[in-house]
This record gives structure tokens, sequence and C-alpha cells, in this order.
């Protein structure tokens, strides 16, 4: 049970993200000046069911704030307030609370009290801003609540069937002066309404004789058929019948009401005690409470504690009701909840507090398209293999050569199948980019600025662990877009700029990458100041010579900061020179342009997995090696006269007058001894480029093929390796290795421009 | 009741965690469940469904189609016009009861619900 539980609450945890991710989207809408019924909807009931399912679980606190959330949406919902600038803040804001919230009933940090009372406060003071019960309702929420929902368990107890019949005896006993010997008649006529709505007087009869069971008694039924028509008149969804039931005297009236509790309004029914009208005046008047009293006195139930079953007030009493009765008022009023269902909400507790402890498992919804998707290939595949089976056991030419046929179908097979594993590990970048809002809310709230982050293309979709390890770098971009990028609103409106600060996160995918970037309408990189703060912190000599390109690339320097006091935003002791190693760690280029007054904007090149790449496998000094495609510009075959040799012994090569170093792959990666072969003619050149567009040619034996290799890392299965990134093992079993083409080609730069070369060959890493 | 005969229930909620919820206490209560991630979902369940459910249990705050237009709709089916419909919702207020009955609902049972409730209010319709 427990287990299942669990299960559950994993469930439930997935749905709160996703839910959140939906509020977030709604809330967005919202502040965009939208206020589409269904946007407001969407919004209102990703709160509605946080609050659900967190009350299914027993999570108070997250239920107490959802409750106050949903009660101001509700508002909005119902039109009682516009969704105004303030209005959706300080929903951004609860949501943000309810977003910890759900983290701390996860077993994360706990959220600071305050903070929840201060957004439970706005909300309250919202969702009354059109009356005056403003105030009592927020003094008295708390106190509402748990009201609200630790009785409820109750009020769907059609049958108190949970109720043990032990208690009732005991009652009795202590209460002697009460006659309750007497049966309880129950008459009752169903409307027409009550068979329209699916219910049918079987289910109260069946209903009226479980009670007499619970009491080991018996119901006596008498049917009353006066009403009935001949057979030629009678309409089959008519009601004509109506009954009457003698209970036996232990069943009590209450339970007996609860019986009728949903067709109170569709059914003509009366329950009297038998005799009754002779115990009514025996009835000692003074100390009894009435029994509506009693109701009223019973307290609220604590969820950890099972208190006794309460029925027995009102079996002690002798109740008249009213004869032909249409709807008594109180099903809505039975004391206290069954022991049953606080049991369950308190197993409920347990198992939130054995889940909390549990780590959270990694999970992903799919499309079930795309599962079909894969089935249907993996069907093709069993069929492909058993071809090639009894292909394989044929000696003829002809056989052979459908073998081969076989087999190349079998490889695109393999291929689509390989894409269609791809997409199912493809999640959209929705996720991050919505919880970059946040950041850029909270980061612009510190630093005081009005800044609107635009997100575009959030659908774009990349495979799963790359959206997860994104998170970190953008978030820390955000902030120092927000930070460093946009003005002060102040300098913004002196340099005839709007107050409000934009940036735009956008995503997209361009030639078989996914292409990150982050606009921001700020002042630009100030490259004067970044030079200056370069030299002085000795990143680079007085007297380099660097383009405006280099310059921007030195932000990415470790230990670079060009604010002039470091903020707690973003100094925080990450530098930029994290982001980038996170994403070249990634496999991913920066790009940086930035117009001065204009704008910064960020460019993240990223591959769309890290588990497989196109390669180019070529050969060199013996090795078979693979090169990723990605980063080949173009092959071609070296004519001598374009080589010019340096000072140094190394060579340029001029293509089509662009000078670049030229690499002779198997020296450098010391393979072979010769550092300069005889003759360059007629060898064959990849012209590579690293992530940040410098170039270099590569001098290899030959180019052997170009496949899909699975990437498998080197570093944790044997050790770094300079020029290498990775491993793969090809499919003639050989293990290859992947060659790291920024390495390369920063080492070549590295050797030709003297000047600042250490910062050349770093900028170019 | 101790007849054995097993009972098919249609549940119609968008949440999962609901869902899970509901059919964890009712196939430990013996019952065969079906269900529907939103009200248009569960009439296309309910149609298809062979054999018929004998009960339905539908939330009230979903997309595209509400609790309430689920009842309607049953209501309108020929085959389902007598099919018990129990509501299933947060809201204990009775303008959230009234609005279900009138929509046709055979019953309501509140969220959260214990397993014990859940299947008497089931029981309560289908004995």
């Amino acid at each position: 049970m427990s287990s299942d539980m669990d299960d559950i609450l994993q469930i439930f945890f997935q749905e709160c993200d996703e839910q959140l991710q939906e509020l977030e989207r709604g809330l967005s809408a919202l502040s965009d000046g939208e206020s589409e019924h269904e946007t407001v909807n969407a919004v209102f009931r990703a709160v509605h069911s946080i609050k659900g399912g967190a009350a299914s679980f027993g999570l108070d606190n997250l239920v107490r704030f959802a409750h106050v959330f949903e009660n101001s949406l509700d508002g909005l919902r119902s039109g009682r307030f516009a969704p105004t600038h303030d209005v959706v803040k300080v929903f951004l804001k609860a949501m943000d609370v309810l977003s910890d919230l759900v983290n701390e009933a996860r077993g994360g940090a706990t959220v600071d009290s305050a903070r929840v009372a201060e957004s439970h406060a706005e909300l309250a003071d919202i969702s009354g801003t059109g009356g005056n019960q403003n105030a009592s309702q927020a003094a008295t929420t708390e106190d509402v609540i748990p009201a609200d929902f630790s009785p409820v368990p109750m009020d769907f107890e059609p049958v108190p069937t949970d109720f043990e019949p032990v208690p009732f005896d005991f009652d009795f006993g202590e209460e002697e002066a009460t006659p309750a010997a007497a049966s309880l008649l129950v008459t009752f006529r169903p409307h027409d309404a009550l068979y329209e709505r699916g219910d049918d007087a079987r289910n109260i009869l069946i209903g009226l004789t479980d009670l007499a069971r619970e009491c080991d008694g018996e119901i006596q039924t008498t049917c009353d058929r006066s009403a009935l028509p001949p057979l030629t008149d009678l309409l089959p969804d008519k009601s004509y019948l109506s009954w009457q039931v003698v209970l036996p005297p232990a069943v009590s009236e209450d339970s007996a009401n609860a019986v009728f509790d949903w067709v109170s309004e569709d059914c003509d029914f009366s329950i009297v005690r038998e005799g009754a009208e002779a115990a009514a005046p025996q009835e000692p008047p003074a100390e009894q409470p009435e029994p509506a009293e009693v109701v009223a006195v019973m307290p609220p139930v604590e969820d950890h504690e099972a208190p006794p079953p309460a029925p027995a007030p009102s079996v002690a009493h002798p109740i008249q009701i009213l004869s032909p009765l249409p709807a008594p008022a109180t099903p809505d009023a039975h004391p206290g909840p069954s022991p049953a269902g606080s049991a369950a909400s308190s197993t409920a507790n347990g198992a939130a507090q054995t889940a909390a402890r549990k780590p959270e498992q990694a999970s992903i919804r799919v499309d079930l398209h795309r599962i079909d998707d894969l089935m249907d290939l993996v069907g093709e595949l069993v069929i492909a293999q058993a071809a090639i089976e009894s292909l394989s056991r044929r000696t003829d030419a002809a056989g052979q050569h459908e073998l081969v046929q076989s087999i190349s179908s079998m490889q695109s097979l393999t291929r689509d199948i390989q894409d269609a594993v791809m997409a199912v590990r493809a999640q959209p970048v929705r996720a991050v980019f919505q919880r970059m809002q946040r950041v850029v809310r909270e980061a612009s709230s510190m630093t005081h600025k009005d800044i609107v982050l635009t997100l575009e293309g959030e659908d774009t979709e990349v495979d799963r662990t790359l959206v997860e390890k994104l998170t970190d770098p953008l978030t820390h971009m955000l902030r120092n877009a927000v930070d460093h990028g946009i003005e002060s609103p102040e300098a913004r409106i002196a340099a005839g700029k709007p107050a409000e600060g934009h940036i735009v996160l956008s995503a997209e995918h361009r030639s078989g990458r996914i292409l990150i970037t982050i606009k921001d309408d700020g002042a630009g990189i100030n490259r004067q100041r970044v030079f200056e703060t370069a030299v002085k912190r000795g990143v680079i000599p007085a007297d380099a010579v660097l383009s405006d390109e280099e310059i921007n690339n030195l932000i990415f320097m470790p230990g670079f900061s060009t604010a002039a006091q470091v903020s707690n935003l973003s100094g925080r002791g990450v530098g930029m020179d994290v982001v980038k190693q996170a994403i070249q760690s990634l496999g991913g280029r920066i790009s940086i342009s930035s117009v001065p007054g204009k704008g910064t904007t960020f460019g993240f090149s990223l591959p769309l997995t890290l588990a497989i790449l196109d390669g180019m496998l070529i050969s060199a000094s013996g090795s078979t090696m693979v090169i990723p495609i990605s980063s080949v510009i173009e092959t071609m075959i070296v004519n001598q006269s374009d080589v010019y040799a340096l000072p140094d012994g190394s060579n340029v090569i001029s293509i089509r007058g662009d000078c670049m170093p030229l690499i002779p792959l198997a020296t450098v990666l010391k393979l072979s001894n010769s550092s300069t072969p005889d003759s360059l003619d007629a060898s064959v050149i990849l012209v590579v480029e690293n992530e940040s567009g410098a170039r270099a040619a590569l001098i290899v034996d030959e180019i052997r093929d170009q496949t899909q290799v699975v990437i498998k890392s080197i570093e944790s299965n044997y050790r770094q390796i300079f020029g290498v990134s990775a491993a793969t093992i090809l499919g003639d079993g050989s293990v290859s290795l992947i060659l790291d083409v920024s390495a390369l080609v920063a080492s070549a730069i590295g050797h030709i421009d003297i000047k600042p070369s250490n910062i050349r060959a770093e900028l170019a890493a | 009741m101790t007849e054995k005969k097993i009972l098919r229930v249609l549940t119609i909620d968008d949440s999962r965690t609901m869902q899970g919820m509901l059919r964890k206490a009712l196939e430990e209560a013996g019952y065969d469940v079906i269900q529907g991630g939103d009200g248009v979902e569960g009439i296309e369940v309910l149609e298809s469904a062979d054999p018929p459910p004998n009960v339905i249990i539908t939330d009230i705050n979903m997309p595209r189609m509400d609790g309430f237009g689920v009842i309607e709709a049953v209501r309108k089916m020929p085959a389902f016009k007598h099919l018990p419909v129990i509501v299933l919702t947060t809201e204990s207020d009775p303008e959230k009861k009234a609005r279900a009955r009138a929509a046709g609902a055979t019953g309501w049972i509140i969220k959260p619900f214990s397993s014990d409730s859940l299947v008497a209010a089931i029981r309560r319709v289908t004995a």
C-alpha cells in the first residue's frame, strides 16, 4: 500500500511541476494583457489541482497556501477584479512561494514562513478588494481552512458503514433515560427526477437494508402501489411507487437520513421513530442538549488521532422529524469525521513523509505517437532481421546480392530507430525557459529595474540531458543581463529609451544544432572599460592589440568582472568563464555581438544530443580517427604553392586569400616523428573551425567515410589526452578517437600569433 | 452486499494524481477501472467502452469539458441516461452541488476522499 502511495506521490510532484509551468504560462499571458477566459481558467485549475492533490497527501502547508491562492484566483475568474499589473505581480510572487512550498513538501528547503505569510496577506488583500470582508477573511483563513478540510471525509458517507456497531451499545447503556427501543419507520416516494439522475429506489432500499444488517436486524418493506395506473397508461419513466420500511430500533435517524443525502430534493421521505409520540413527553427536558447543539459543539478533529465514533448523541434522543418533509436540513451537519477517513489521512501523511526521503525518480512524459512510431520501426527491424537470417543461409550469388541489399535497408532502419529514440528523449526547452521568468523577476526586483523577459521558441526540442544542463548557464547569463546589460531606469530615460528594459530569450533549430540567444536592449559592452579592466587584472598585457570581438570575449576570461561594484547579484564568485566552460562541456559555442547603446546578444549554439555525433572518419599515420562533421568547413587537396613556411618551422596555408595555420595531424598527435612532410602536394586537408570561429587546416592521409558514432568518454575510461575529446567504437569493433578540434585549433593559433599568444589561445578555446 | 459481480467504473479527472488514487482505491476494492483525462476524453472512453461502465466518477474542474458538461452529455445519451454519475470535487460549497444536481448528477464526493467513502458512494448507487 505505502509503495503505491509513494508512486502516486511521485506522480503528484511531477504534476505539480507541470501545473506550475501552466501557471507560469498563464500568468505571463495575463501580464501581457491577455484576459481570455480560458487562460484565467487554466491558471485557476493549476492551483486548484495542486491543492486537491496536496490535500490527499495531508500536505497541510501547501494546502493552506494553495487554498488562499485559489480563492484570489476565483475572484479573478468570476470577474470581481481585473488582472491589473499589480494583481498579476502578486500572483507571480504567490506562484514563486507555491513552487517553493511544493519543493518543501518534496523534502527540499523549508520556506521562510514570513515570506509565505506576506504573500498570503497580499492574496487575501486582492480577493478582499471588492468588499469589507477583507480583514476578517485574512484573519480567519487559518482557522477556516482546517475546518473546511477536516469535516470533509464524513460528508460523503451516505451509509455509515464505517461505524462499528459496538459503540451504539455503549451509548445505549449510558443513556438509559432514553427509550430508544422503538423501531424506525421510514417512508419514501421518489420523484421522477430521482430516476432521471441515474439513481434508483432500489439503491435506497439496499442502503436501508445495509443499515439494518449492521445492527444485526432486518427490514420490513411494504410497497405502496396505489398510485400505479393500468398497464396501458403506464409511462416507463414516471415514478408511481412509494415504500414504507421498518428498521430495527438500533438504527439511528441520522444514519437513515444519510441514505437520503443525495436525493433529499428528489424524493418525499419521512423518518419517524415508532411510538415517538409516546416517548417524547418522558424526555428529560432540561439537561439534554438539543441535537443541533451537539453537532455544533463537536470539536474539530486532529487528523493524527482517530476519535471514537460519534453518532451516539443523536441516537440517544428521540428525534422527531416532521412528517411529510421535503428536505431536512441535516445532511451537511453530521458530527465528526469518520474514523476511517481520519485513519486514511494519517496513513497518507506517513506515506508523504517516507516518500520525501526517497530520491526523485527521473522520468519523462512522451507523446504516445512517438512511442508508437518507435514500436513500428522495431517491428520492421524484427522482419528485416528474419530476412537477413534466411538470406544468409543461401549460398548462391543472387542470395548474396539480396543479403547486401537487406543489410543496407537494415542500416537505414537502424538510423530511423535512432532518430525515433532521440525523439523520445527530446524535450521542449519550455520548462527551463519558464524558470527564467522567475530568475529575471527576482533579479530585477533586487536591482530595482523594471525588466520584461520575452520567451520565443519554447517548443524547440532538445535532448533531455541537455535541457537540464542549460538551467545554470542560462540563469547566470540572465542575471548578468539584468545586472550589467540593462541600465538603471534613469540612465535608460536619459539615453532616450523606455524605462522598462527588455530581454528576449529565444531558441531555434539551426542546421542540426540548437541556437539559444539572449538579447538585451541595454547599453552594450563597454569595450574600453573591458579592455582596461582586463589590463588591470593582468589578464592581458597593456599593449595588446585586440579586435572588438576579442575584447568582447574577454568577459569570459576567468576572474573577470567589469561591474564597478560587485553587486550581490552577479558577484557570487561565479564568473562568465564558468558559463563558457559549461556550454563548451556540452559541445557548444558562445558568440557575442554588442552594439554600444543598443544592447548585447549572446548566442549559444549547442548539439541536439550529447550521445551521438555525425563524424568524418579520417586516417593519419595509420590510425583511424573521427572528426565531428559540424566542425569541418571544407575539404580539399593541398597545392604546395599555397603553403608558406614561418620562421618557427610551422606552416600556414592560404586558401582563397585567407591564411590559416596548417596542422600536420599525425605530428601534432605524436603519431609520426617527421615534423614536416617532405611534400605537401596532393595531401588531403580539412578546414576546421572551432566554437569561436577560428579556423585551421588539418593535414590527414585520407578521408574514409562519414558515419554516426556513439560518444564514449575517454576521461572516465582512461585519462584526458591532448587533442582528443572522446572515443568511440567503430563498426569493425576497433576503438577510434574523436578529435577535439577546439584544442587543436587553439594550439595552432597559439603557435603562430606570438603577441598575446596565451590570450588568443584561451580566447579561442 | 456480497455479490461478486465485477463492476466497471469510469473515472474522469485531469489530475494524474487523482486518477492514480482513484485507480488504486477502486482496484483494491475489486472494481474494474477505466479512465478519461478530461471531459471530452471521458465521453470518448464512455462511448467506446465495452462493457459499458456501471458508474461514472467525474471531476468538476477540467480543461476542454468540465464535469457539468460531462453530466449533461451523459444524460443526453439514450444508452446512459440513467447511468449513475458521481461528482468528485474539492469544493464543498452548496452552489456547486446545486449546479451538479441540476445538471443531473446522482451524488457527490468531496476530495480528499478515503477509499472507504469512495467505495461506499459507489455502492450507494450501484448496489
